[in-house]
């Protein structure tokens, strides 16, 4: 589903002395199928854009469209619930929303809702738990016997036991430890080429975003700051230092070897094996110039 | 070498007879003064020595010493007095209505005057940059300033070791950063010891010395840089190398010879810029 | 975003009505409830009305503040009046309606009664409107303090109270996350039969208690770590002090119960 942001502000308590103008005139278009970071600071408005994206609120201006539904701030989709089981949203710390007794009872909870037939969620579960890295003689314990990283994919088992096409995730590695922050997300990149989902990855790491998204937006209080490809965007470097934003280590390296070097290594997403070799040429050569 | 602040002898520990064991064996000391890491992927051990060093857990095997004292029961409360944690959840720490009471209410435990308590308070807000928030409740603080605020309520009571148990996981870069810098800052002003427990390798470049946890176990102890360089067993317990050994392996292959094992990019560009200056 | 958040009532202020002890407030509001009930003519009932306005200036608390206190009452006033003006039988009768004769004795005793609970509710509402609840913790903690030796919990009460104060804004935030959370997953908390929109509320309510009670886990655990050992030799920041403010307001409130055992009808 084709995503369209259209002029959207969103104000908390409007019309109260407390009003708090969250996002402000956002534009952009998310062309069905593609994966998206959206990168800002605590309070950039990242998580009201991602509300939006499930009917969680209405813009308070503008309009904002998923597929075929539409929100503005007068109309509300009447089907909304039709839009949540299209949306599937992996929360932060995801694991906080688990309440069943059993994990496949709180898997099952969502499909429940939207009203699958029971057989159906059956073979779902069962597509499910492996794809998330979980056994299925799990599925009768209860999950708050398990450990904080299986909870968590058990929670995200049941966003996708919704069978979503969009998958919006806000920091789904918060908290984890390295090889469970990497198999999370190389899980979520996986799903998204296998099933031609539309993924938008809400998150801090500028790291993520270069590794796995196809277009970046960053935002700043409430405002789309820059807009583009992650060599595009990463490679500004002034820019994003003016919203305190760091680029990723890679292109931090390659500004720090420019300054040092004089010479300046483009950054086009090379892995790090080809910027080993540049730098060696450059190196060498500089050594056998002499 | 300065005095044994911290020792570890021989120290099991696990939650009940039934369960297994979270601690196996580990011995280890840490000296006054000294910035200690201990690393390791979760549920590896590392935040159950943090509360054995506090008293808020005892082992069953081994015993525990803190400057010379051994952590029991009898003795918690002044081991309290010179070890001070920081746990990982910013919320769930933050006793006050405000800053100002949050980092009064371990000196109000133990019993200190209030003319001390409020010239303390200006001293250790001000040590970690927050003396704009005195009177600022809770949920109008972000996670790196509220994280501020529990160090500062630790040096509040002067101890001589300072826990950090996790205390940047839940936060954005922003407030990561912060904390690092506080920490750094504190340190160097203050005589104090410092532990940082944290999974985050780019978090250990700092400190004097690293521990690595793995399964209960103390896996390897070392400076940073020999740390860096393990970069394989590394990956095997869990645990994620920075970038920059990464692209220094990569420029071994290619057959350049750096001097060391780089902990940051400066050093490696140093490194690069000598090689390529020789002739 | 959670700028907006108020606990109770409370409005900032700097006036001379927030910055009295809150002992004092709290001591002349039980007096003041107290001898309201001896108010019987026009001069003593004015004697208190004057004396609630006189606070509610000096507060400095916008009108539309008080006004929004009282709104949950009205009905009641209203009714009390109505009800006596049904009721009392006295004096002379004044008009009918509907075959019910009012008189003159109900006009007046529906007007003091009614009068009365104006009165206490604008008061009460006032100590609210200008003391934070952690203030009026303090002053229950003060108050109580005799209670100590009758071994009364009156320590671990305050800090309970504070605690709570302290998490609300926290529960509430979580509140709201973990229903958005549930909405996305089909939840529906808004519509729909009474039997299916209560059954929605345990997907909210199982993950808040479960997270409030990790929540107090780690905060005793904090707590201890911080070398909390109850009330015990512990000393406090927050202080409660006496001032020249405070007694000017109980000698003028003196005068208002001199005034009004005075002139009012014995």
């Amino acid at each position: 589903m084709d995503i369209t942001f259209t002029n959207v502000s969103y104000i908390y308590q409007r019309n109260t002395p407390f009003a708090h103008q969250a996002i402000k005139d956002l534009n952009f278009h998310i062309p069905s199928g593609s994966f998206v970071a959206i990168v800002g600071h605590t309070g950039s408005g990242k998580s009201t854009l991602l509300q939006h994206l499930n009917g969680l609120v209405t813009p308070s201006e503008g309009e904002v469209k998923i597929g075929e539904y539409k929100l503005t701030p007068k109309e509300k989709p009447t089907n909304l619930k039709e839009l949540r089981s299209r949306v599937g949203v992996v929360f932060q710390y995801p694991e906080h929303q688990l309440f069943e007794e059993t994990v496949a009872k709180d898997i099952a909870f969502g499909p429940e809702n939207f009203g699958v037939p029971k057989e159906t969620i059956n073979e779902r579960i069962k597509r499910v738990i492996p794809a998330v890295g979980l056994s299925e003689d799990m599925l009768e314990r209860s999950p708050f016997d398990l450990s904080g990283g299986q909870m968590r994919r058990v929670a995200i088992a049941g966003v996708l036991a919704i069978n979503p096409d969009v998958l919006v995730l806000d920091e789904p590695t918060a908290g984890l430890d390295p090889r469970g922050q990497k198999e999370i997300m190389e899980m979520f990149n996986t799903m998204h080429k296998e099933q031609g989902l539309t993924t938008i990855l809400v998150t801090h790491s500028m790291e993520d975003a270069l590794k796995y998204a196809d277009h970046v937006i960053i935002l700043n209080k409430g405002t789309k700051y820059m807009e583009g490809s992650p060599e595009e965007v990463f490679t500004q470097k002034d820019a994003l230092k003016q919203v305190q934003l760091d680029v990723p280590e890679v292109i931090q390296l390659l500004n720090a070897f420019e300054d040092k070097f004089s010479i300046s290594i483009p950054f086009h997403g090379q892995t790090v094996q080809e910027i080993a070799e540049t730098i060696h040429s450059i190196v060498k050569d500089g050594v056998s110039n002499e | 070498m300065s005095r044994k602040l911290i020792e570890f002898r021989d120290v099991s520990f696990r939650y009940g007879e039934e369960q297994p064991w979270v601690l196996r064996n580990c011995s280890f000391e840490i000296y006054e003064g000294e910035w200690v890491a201990i690393i390791g992927h979760n549920g590896s051990g590392k935040s159950t020595i943090a509360k054995l060093i506090n008293g808020l857990l005892f082992p069953q095997k081994g015993e525990i010493l803190i400057d010379g004292q051994q952590v029991n029961e009898e003795t918690i409360w002044d081991i309290r007095k010179e070890v001070g944690m920081v746990f990982q959840n910013p919320d769930n720490q933050f006793v006050g209505t405000t800053v100002q009471d949050d980092v009064a209410f371990g000196m109000e435990n133990r019993g200190t005057p209030r003319e001390e308590m409020v010239t303390r308070i200006e001293e250790t807000l001000s040590a970690v940059g927050m003396e704009d928030y005195r009177f600022t409740e809770p949920h109008r603080l972000s996670g790196g300033q509220k994280q501020r605020v529990a160090i500062a309520s630790v040096l509040a009571i002067s101890p001589k070791v300072l826990i950090l148990d996790e205390a940047t996981a839940m936060l954005d870069p922003k407030g990561r950063t912060e904390i690092m810098r506080t920490v750094s800052n504190v340190q160097n002003k203050e005589d104090l010891s410092l532990i940082t427990i944290t999974h985050d390798l780019q978090e250990v470049v700092q400190a004097d010395r690293v521990i690595v946890m793995n399964k209960g176990e103390i896996w390897d102890r070392a400076t940073p840089r020999e740390i860096f360089s393990k970069k394989d067993s590394l990956r095997e317990i869990g645990l994620d190398v920075p970038f920059v050994a990464i692209l220094a392996d990569e420029l071994k292959e290619t057959g350049i010879n750096l001097t060391k094992e780089p902990l940051n990019h400066e050093e490696l560009l140093e490194d690069l810029w000598i090689l390529h200056s020789q002739t | 975003m959670n700028n907006s958040l108020i606990i109770g009532q409370y409005v900032p202020g700097n006036s001379l009505i927030h910055r009295l002890d809150p002992r004092t407030k709290i001591t002349v509001i039980f007096f003041f409830v107290f001898i309201v009930f001896f108010a019987n003519n026009v001069v003593s009932y004015s004697i208190l009305t004057l004396f609630a306005i006189a606070c509610i200036v000096t507060s400095r608390v916008p009108i539309r503040f008080i006004a929004k206190g009282l709104t949950p009452v009205w009905f009641l006033i209203i009714f009390t009046f109505i009800l006596h003006l049904i009721v009392t039988k006295e004096g002379t009768v004044l008009l009918e309606i509907l075959g019910f004769k009012i008189y003159s004795g109900g006009v007046i005793q529906g007007f003091a009664i009614s009068m009365r609970f104006f009165l206490l509710i604008l008061v009460t509402s006032l100590l609210t409107l200008t003391t934070t609840p952690i203030e009026i913790t303090d002053a229950i903690e003060e108050m109580l303090h005799p209670l100590k030796k009758l071994k009364f919990p009156v320590h671990e009460l305050a800090l309970m109270m504070s605690i709570s104060l302290r998490f609300i804004p926290t529960l509430m935030q979580e509140t709201e996350k973990i229903s958005k959370a549930q909405a996305s997953r089909g939840v529906d908390f808004k519509t729909g039969p009474i039997k299916e929109r209560i059954k929605a509320i345990v997907p909210l309510l199982i993950p808040l208690f479960i997270s409030a009670f990790k929540r107090a886990e780690e905060l005793a655990m904090a707590m201890e770590a911080r070398g909390y050992q109850g009330g015990e030799g512990r000393t406090k920041l927050r202080e409660l002090k006496i001032e020249k403010r405070d007694m000017l307001i109980f000698v003028l409130f003196v005068f208002v119960i001199a005034g009004l055992f005075y002139f009012r009808s014995w």
